[in-house]
């Protein structure tokens, strides 16, 4: 049952994630000189991959795409369904509300890494193949991207719990989502032991899966 | 075992429900037991979905408990929940899946799926497996929705206003469908409805909520039996009504006196020819008169038109001059 509902949910937000893929997929490729579509990255000449503050705005770029993506897929998975009422089908299911609320996340997890650590890691591969580009390379460089796609993981469940929250006004409910992507982007600049900023990543997850449980679990369903 | 001797399926006890300073819900309490069909009725906003989004869990209780086949609403285990079918109003389906899809789905929520009923059912409705839910006309949704709920030979039917949007027809295919299923099965259902003819061929039992608060809780027939249009004529201005057990409302329509009285007898008689009226009529009424007038208290609709309603569906059982 966990297989269906896992199954629903991947392809509920497929389209959003072949989106961000392909959008990804040219820009990443570009970054290895074969760009999905040409024209739009002529100019820009030779780059050195992961290079800190270079000028090509390809880290940017992959930051910003992961982060629509990640409030797609988490506004998508939650207001759709009770905006379309099929939350009360879904949850008289015989399978725990938590285990429910878990698989669908669990998809939307699958899918952000899909579109942000998979493409990444190919783009990481690439660059650390020798003889793909004159530049050297240690995977230490790598760790601003990934922390872009921590970020993508805090901003996913920010939106998801936005969606599921019940409020009153717009403004007290995008307050999750806000307060994400803020937290999100303090940690990935913050000062301190590399390390660390991951394991503040992780916490800050851990404290909105738990949020999003006990929201989900208390909220009345329309 | 008999029925007497068979647990409540439903048990709410003390339910109340408030949104901001209004009781959408208010001390509710009630019984079905096992086998019967509930009919749960009331006007739009008296509480009776969300009741039973109560029932099912899909909304906190501000108090009172809910117990399901024995077990309580918040603790509901997936085994006993696999065996209360839940049909929410609008019958919400995925719309991006086919009916195949939609089957394909929730079958394995359910260790006892039985898909020859489901496709009886779907063969029955002549409905495509390829169809899309969301190209669906809302009768085609509730079958299929009825389809889904019946496969996992649920003990337990909640269903909320199972027939809301339905034309005359489909409605008719979709309640007898029900009933085979009842009769076959034996099972408890408890539904909410606006159509009382639909309640009236299918419920044994009917509870009715007015402002939150349920105010009847008996055998269909009970009811219809007990409630009383009583119409009294003057010559001139009708006096004040005084009041006696039983009354529901009283109302002035021109020379007219109009009462509604449960369990009317000797006692609420003497109190109407006290007032020495020119002429009475008591009428029984089918259910859904005597819902109507059981539910729409003092406020008359269109007031200029009722001099000259005809009381044609009503029975004429006493008129004295």
């Amino acid at each position: 049952m966990r297989i269906a509902l896992l199954s629903k949910e991947l392809r509920e937000c497929a389209l959003y994630a072949c989106l961000a893929l392909l959008v990804q997929i040219h820009y990443l490729g570009a970054g290895m000189g074969l760009p999905l579509i040409p024209f739009l990255d002529a100019g820009r000449g030779f780059e050195i991959p992961f290079l800190a503050n270079n000028n090509s705005g390809r880290e940017t770029t992959f930051t910003m795409i992961v982060i629509v993506a990640a409030i797609a897929f988490g506004l998508h998975q939650s207001v759709w369904e009770s905006w379309r009422q099929t939350a009360l089908f879904l949850l008289h299911r015989p399978l725990p509300q938590s285990q429910i609320f878990l698989t669908k996340l669990a998809a939307g997890g699958l899918l952000l890494l899909g579109v942000s650590a998979l493409p990444l890691l190919v783009y990481s591969l690439w660059a650390a193949t020798p003889g793909t580009h004159a530049s050297p390379f240690f995977w230490g460089m790598t760790d601003s991207w990934w922390r872009s796609v921590g970020i993508a993981v805090i901003c996913y469940l920010g939106a998801f719990l936005t969606g599921i929250r019940p409020a009153r006004w717009l403004g007290s409910r995008t307050w999750p989502l806000i307060a994400s992507v803020v937290l999100a982007l303090g940690l990935k600049y913050a000062p301190i032991w590399p390390a660390l900023i991951y394991v503040g990543f992780a916490g800050l997850a851990a404290g909105l899966i738990g949020l999003i449980i006990d929201t989900a679990q208390r909220r009345e369903y329309p | 075992m008999s029925d007497e001797t068979l647990p409540d399926a439903i048990v709410v006890e003390h339910l109340s429900k408030a949104y901001g300073p209004k009781w959408v819900v208010r001390d509710l309490n009630l019984r079905v037991p096992t086998g019967c069909v509930y009919g749960f009725l009331g006007r739009n906003g008296a509480g009776k979905s969300t009741t039973i989004k109560m029932l099912t869990g899909m909304a906190p209780a501000d108090a009172g408990r809910v117990t399901l086949l024995g077990q309580d609403v918040a603790t509901l285990t997936p085994l006993v929940r696999s065996r209360i079918a839940y049909m929410a109003e609008g019958h919400p389906l995925y719309s991006w899946m086919t009916i195949g899809q939609i089957v394909q789905f929730t079958r394995p929520f359910y260790e006892n799926w039985d898909q020859t009923l489901v496709d009886q059912i779907l063969d029955h409705f002549e409905l495509s497996r390829k169809q899309k839910c969301g190209r669906l006309s809302r009768g085609q949704q509730a079958q299929v929705s009825l389809a889904l709920a019946m496969a996992p030979d649920p003990e337990l039917l909640i269903l909320d206003d199972p027939t809301l949007g339905l034309d005359t027809v489909v409605r008719r295919d979709f309640l007898e469908a029900l009933i085979q299923l009842i009769q076959s099965r034996g099972r408890t259902i408890f539904f909410s409805s606006h159509v009382l003819g639909d309640v009236e061929r299918v419920a044994t039992r009917i509870g009715v909520m007015i402002d939150g608060v349920l105010r009847v809780d008996c055998p269909t027939e009970t009811f219809r039996d007990s409630v009383r249009k009583v119409v009294l004529g003057f010559n001139g201005e009708p006096p004040d009504f005084p009041g006696c057990e039983g009354l529901v409302t009283w109302r002035r329509v021109g020379l007219e006196l109009e009462l509604v009285i449960v369990n009317w007898g000797p006692a609420q008689q003497a109190v109407v020819e006290a007032l020495e009226p020119r002429w009475t009529d008591v009428m029984t009424l089918n259910l859904e008169d005597a819902f109507i007038e059981y539910t729409r208290g003092s406020k008359r609709s269109l007031p200029l038109f009722t001099r000259g309603t005809k009381r044609a569906d009503s029975t004429v059982i006493e008129r004295t001059a």
